[in-house]
């Protein structure tokens, strides 16, 4: 008797939980748009912090996509900090996904394609993509391919990676500082020297736990990789690279002589600090970012000339699960982000009349860009209080060629961009993957070994000389070897196929 | 006893069992939530370790993802002992934590009977609770507070030691005085939790052995000694042997965030966990997280097991299980 109340009490309690879960299963009832087109909803996944004006924004985008392709979207925004981790999750548990930001450096790109998390869009790009996929830089189809196919639709933004230097302007001008002809390490010195003299309360080269010194090659698995403009294809471990020997020995020297913060190898960046020079990483225009971002106005010159290299062509781009329902409205959707101003810019800066407004360009600056791709009849106001409540990394969401640029901004920034893209030059190992399956054991021990070297050795807080040998016996323990032969191996094989 | 005289075996089995669910059954429905809860979130999930023997590939859903990978045996644990420094690394982790243990017990015993000694009930209060205070901030927020301390152009010990002329201290480089530094951080952050433990058993300690010690004339010192300690046995050992299995994993915290991330001191910060995070901040690889946090929780289990044995050799009373 007692078991078959149990009995009926369990029973009872299975009827409960799988009626909720029809119940939940089936209380979607299918909507549809005017077109009568079924509305299906994608979720997808974003870093950045979350915005006080998303959901408005949101509502907003919904309401414009509903009617156009039938779509509505369920944005989560995961903070900077948390992204890799928390997309690891949701990529490896199976959660349910439609799209997702990845790139070369949070939720890898290169991964993912290889783990098979993302589905192969060739086939989509050539139907509900088609528009997008003719206007997008080849280059950066190129770099998207990771085995032959294509895992994710890129940003479109500056394809190579810029590093600067970044001069403070009050120092430049007081002191005629032909900062235009600064480009090495080694360029610096006298300016250093002089700032040092002359300024005792301005760091002159202000260094963070994030530096690191100029690297004249591709780190395809960090340390190792092959050298710009090597054509020989070597795989080299950079601490092994003459350049780097003496680009430490000079690190060194600076700091030695007082250049470089003493707190270097574990700072991070204190914009009240008053510097000369740091590092950047730069695309143009980056100085009128940048000088927002401090507060006072800077200029930069370029270290080294632009390298397109997988990890630069990949910094930002859009990819589908595989085990997405709706794939093809998923592309349609990022079709549309990549082609319609509309909803690029909605996405972008947030609703016009609320967050920002549209301004006439002067008609001077519009004849002068005459010709030009990229131009658009209007620059972007933004609203200084309520655009803070809607403030959004712009590359995450698509190509920025579609976006409207700010009324500080020269009307031409687009076309800039396109310039600098198409002059920069590719690295040999451009569209190399390293598959890292067979050495992930001697990889895992990378990290520890770089960590505890790398950032003094780059800001010069210690002696190449003692703790470069250490490094490598390290690296030596950890197999370095094994993961330079197989990359060589994977490399030789690359090239005969190419 | 009386079921034992009746016959048939089969059917006082089952009436047995009813009888104790009808006995027992306020306590069995009071610990019903727990049981769910660790039947959901603690043995159900327990199939998930074969993630550690596996190359985890996508492929549908986590199940099917799970089943077709390849299965590699004790690949993944490799890299837990391939580098140059796993010997360091372990001996970090065992050794401040082995430090945490006893200093864990000690102070906090200390602190506890110094504080159940005040009068003054309400100072008692406020020093406990200032005590307990740093438990509650995150690692982050003391690294920075730490930092205002230690920071080698602008800290405040810096300043004080240039003001008497010395050369002020790289303190984020000098490896040496880190073992110091992390262990005296660990205990002024955590002391207050523990103090708290113990405070509570005191206070539960029956009135009336002091109050007989008293009138047979015993001073404060011996009834510590022969009430106070001896009565505490129990949570001490209870604690131990808790805090014993837990001796190869570490506050990742404490060990990343205090030092800065400062690579000259990995030789004395870098600890287990310190060391998988950021090995597997490179490959991603799950199925070596996996088969690291398992590795823990194995050892972990030796040393419960192990510590408990030896409790239980040498007064049975006080052993766990």
């Amino acid at each position: 008797m007692k078991y078959g109340k149990v009995k009926r009490i369990l029973a009872g309690g299975c009827a409960a939980v799988m009626a909720a879960g029809l119940l939940s299963g089936c209380g979607k009832e299918t909507e549809t748009n005017s077109n009568g087109e079924e509305i299906v909803e994608l979720t997808w996944y974003q870093v950045g912090d979350n915005q006080k004006d998303d959901e408005m924004v949101l509502e907003e985008v919904n309401k414009y996509t509903e009617e156009k392709i039938g779509v509505r979207l369920n944005i989560v925004k995961v903070g900077w900090g948390d992204y890799n981790q928390k997309m690891q999750v949701v990529i490896n548990t199976g959660d349910e996904w439609d799209m997702c930001f990845t790139c070369s450096w949070t939720n890898d790109y290169l991964q993912n394609a290889q783990k098979g998390a993302f589905l192969a869009l060739d086939d989509l790009l050539q139907e509900e993509g088609k528009e997008m996929y003719d206007q997008i830089d080849p280059r950066f189809w190129e770099a998207a391919k990771v085995g032959g196919e294509i895992y994710g639709v890129p940003s479109e933004k500056e394809i190579g990676s810029m590093p600067m230097w970044v001069f403070t302007k009050e120092y430049v001008d007081k002191y005629n500082i032909p900062y235009e002809d600064i480009h090495s390490l080694e360029d610096l010195e006298p300016w250093l020297a002089l700032i040092k003299e002359k300024e005792p309360d301005v760091v002159p080269m202000y260094l963070t736990k994030d530096y690191s010194a100029p690297t004249y090659m591709d780190k395809i698995q960090d340390p190792v990789g092959i050298e710009y403009g090597d054509d020989s294809l070597t795989v080299k471990n950079v601490f092994d690279t003459e350049k780097m020997q003496s680009t430490l020995d000079t690190m060194r020297k600076y700091y030695e002589a007082g250049y470089i913060n003493k707190d270097a190898a574990t700072a991070s960046d204190d914009k009240s600090v008053k510097r000369f020079v740091t590092k950047g990483d730069g695309q143009p225009y980056a100085e009128l970012i940048w000088a927002k971002d401090l507060g006072y106005d800077v200029v930069a010159s370029s270290i080294m000339d632009t390298q397109v290299t997988n990890a630069s062509a990949r910094g930002a781009l859009t990819a589908i699960n595989k085990n997405s329902e709706h794939p093809e409205k998923a592309m349609e959707f990022i079709n549309l982000v990549n082609t319609d101003q509309y909803l690029r810019n909605l996405l972008n800066y947030g609703i016009e009349g609320v967050h920002w407004e549209k301004v006439d360009v002067p008609q001077e600056e519009l004849d002068a860009a005459e010709g030009k791709p990229y131009i658009y009849d209007c620059k972007v106001k933004l609203d200084p209080e309520k655009s803070k409540d809607y403030s959004v990394p712009y590359y995450v969401q698509g190509g920025l060629f579609n976006t409207y640029v700010l009324d500080n901004e020269p009307i031409d920034k687009w076309a800039t961009f396109k310039e600098y893209n198409d002059a920069a030059e590719e690295a040999p190992s451009f569209g190399f993957d390293f598959d890292l399956s067979n050495v992930s054991t001697q990889v895992a021990g990378f990290r520890n070994v770089l960590d505890e070297f790398g950032k003094s050795l780059y800001t010069g807080s210690v002696d190449p000389e003692e703790y470069l040998p250490q490094l490598d016996k390290k690296m030596q323990a950890t197999g370095i070897n094994d993961v330079i032969d197989e990359m060589q191996t994977q490399i030789d094989d690359w090239k005969a196929e190419k | 006893m009386k079921e034992k005289k009746q016959g048939n075996p089969e059917k006082k089995k089952k009436q047995g069992f009813l009888t104790k669910l009808k006995m027992n059954k306020e306590l069995l429905i009071l610990s019903a939530p727990g049981a769910v809860w660790f039947l959901l979130f603690a043995y159900l999930p327990l199939f998930g370790i074969l993630v550690a023997f596996k190359q985890y590939r996508l492929s549908g859903n986590f199940f099917e993802s799970l089943i077709t990978s390849k299965f590699v045996g004790l690949d993944n644990f490799k890299f837990l002992f391939s580098s140059g420094d796993a010997w360091i690394i372990l001996r970090n982790t065992v050794l401040y934590n082995a430090a945490f243990i006893i200093l864990g017990v000690v102070l906090p015993v200390i602190v506890a009977l110094l504080l159940n000694e005040l009068r003054n009930k309400g100072m008692a209060k406020i020093y406990q609770s200032s005590m307990f205070l740093p438990y509650f901030l995150s690692w982050v927020v003391v690294s920075y507070c730490v930092f205002a301390f230690l920071n080698p152009e602008k800290g405040y010990f810096n300043s004080i030691i240039q003001q008497f002329g010395g050369e002020g201290i790289s303190w984020y480089t000098e490896k040496g005085l880190w073992p110091f530094i992390i262990i005296f951080m660990s205990q002024w952050k955590g002391i207050g939790y523990n103090t708290v433990v113990y405070l509570a058993s005191i206070c539960g300690i029956n009135k009336t052995y002091y109050e007989a010690a008293v009138i047979d004339g015993a001073t404060k010192w011996q009834q510590m000694k022969y009430i106070t300690l001896p009565l505490l046995k129990p949570v001490i050992t209870i604690l131990l042997i808790m805090a014993v299995g837990g001796i190869f994993k570490s506050d990742f915290g404490l060990f990343y965030q205090l030092p800065r991330d400062s690579g000259p001191l990995y030789p004395v910060t870098n600890v287990l966990d310190t060391y998988i995070f950021r090995a597997l901040q490179t490959n991603g690889e799950i199925g070596m997280s996996s088969a690291a946090a398992l590795f823990q929780s194995v050892v972990g289990f030796i040393m419960i097991m192990g510590a408990n044995k030896l409790v239980s050799k040498i007064d049975e009373e006080n052993a766990l299980f």
